[in-house]
């Protein structure tokens, strides 16, 4: 039996050799504690997708806690055809659409504004450190503001391609199931959203 | 810049500058909250069954349940007995068909009682 592979000798299950399966096998048998370790690893990946898409740090942590809390509760419903992550990170997107909704989707003026004291722009991305060239790096973080400002921008299942795809190395695959789209779509929304933007950077 | 030029760069520009890291949240708090949130909301056992004892709310149940079953048996008392009443008139109806229970006619003329009388005076009563 699959559990019998990962459990240690004295008959509990080792999160560090536990597949995903295995694990989800023992959370439905009752050990909810064994749900923290699919939380550990996929926490970082789940906060980058929420971030990705609301540019907020504290809305993405409560995003993507809300996105592991449902998956939990939804557990029985998984039937394994997917990977766990991948059905995750539909359930994280399915989350950001609906705060998507809520806040009329204001992300710009409303969520983002806290991230960056200096201005009121989201930056998403890492900048050059200042203590280099202060003339570079003051480049460097302008060109963060503009392609933050772009990808904020595209609409909806545009930027969620992109940010699967782009920002958090899915496959295209993986993309389409985190989607619930057909590959050939995702690979439209995916081409047009490097077209929009190359149109608003350049 | 061409879009092939571009792509190379924006892939390039992406790969030197991540998406910024989280703050300290993420980690083992950000696992416990996660199953904190999970724990609370479980329904235990109890819950379910935790509001018929407070005293306020078993007193309201208590009350609608006598008011539901008070009318439904008034309502069942009310259809009965007039299901009584048209089943007794049927049947006295097919026994007698002739109209005797029509309660808007008088069965018994004025002269038919006069002659009635008349011929019971003249024939005097025995006893007297």
């Amino acid at each position: 039996m699959a559990l019998d592979r990962a459990a240690t000798a004295d008959g509990t299950l080792s999160p560090v050799m536990a597949t995903d399966t295995e694990i989800i096998q023992a959370v439905l048998g009752g050990d909810i504690d064994q749900y923290g370790e699919l939380v550990n690893r996929y926490q970082l990946a789940a906060w980058k997708l929420a971030y990705g898409l609301v540019g907020n740090f504290e809305d993405a942590k409560e995003l993507s806690q809300n996105g592991f809390v449902k998956a939990y509760r939804h557990l029985r419903q998984f039937r394994g055809k997917s990977r766990f992550s991948t059905w995750l990170y539909r359930i994280i997107v399915n989350e950001c659409k609906d705060f998507f909704k809520a806040k009329a989707r204001q992300p710009l003026t409303v969520s983002l504004s806290s991230d960056d004291p200096e201005t009121d722009e989201p930056v998403l991305f890492e900048v050059a450190d200042p203590a280099g060239n202060p003339r570079d790096a003051m480049e460097d973080k302008e060109l963060a503001k503009k392609i933050s400002r772009a990808i904020q921008k595209l609409p909806l299942k545009q930027q969620t391609a992109f940010v699967l795809c782009r920002l958090n190395g899915l496959s295209l695959e993986e993309a389409s199931g985190a989607m619930g789209v057909r590959l050939g779509t995702i690979k439209a929304h995916l081409f047009r959203a490097m077209e929009n933007l190359r149109e608003s950077i350049q | 810049m061409t879009p092939e030029n571009w792509l190379t760069w924006f892939r390039d520009w992406l790969a030197r500058h991540p998406l910024r890291q989280p703050p300290e949240f993420l980690g083992r708090n950000y696992t416990t909250e996660v199953l904190i949130r999970i724990k609370q909301s479980r329904p235990s056992p109890s819950s379910a069954f935790r509001w018929f004892s407070l005293p306020r709310f078993s007193f309201a149940l208590g009350t609608v349940m006598a008011c539901v079953l008070g009318v439904l048996v008034l309502l069942n008392s009310s259809d009965r007995s007039d299901t009584d009443v048209n089943e007794t008139l049927e049947l006295l109806e097919q026994v007698e068909p002739s109209g005797l229970l029509s309660l808007g006619e008088d069965s018994i003329s004025d002269e038919d009682l006069l002659e009635d009388l008349q011929t019971l005076d003249e024939t005097g009563l025995p006893s007297a």
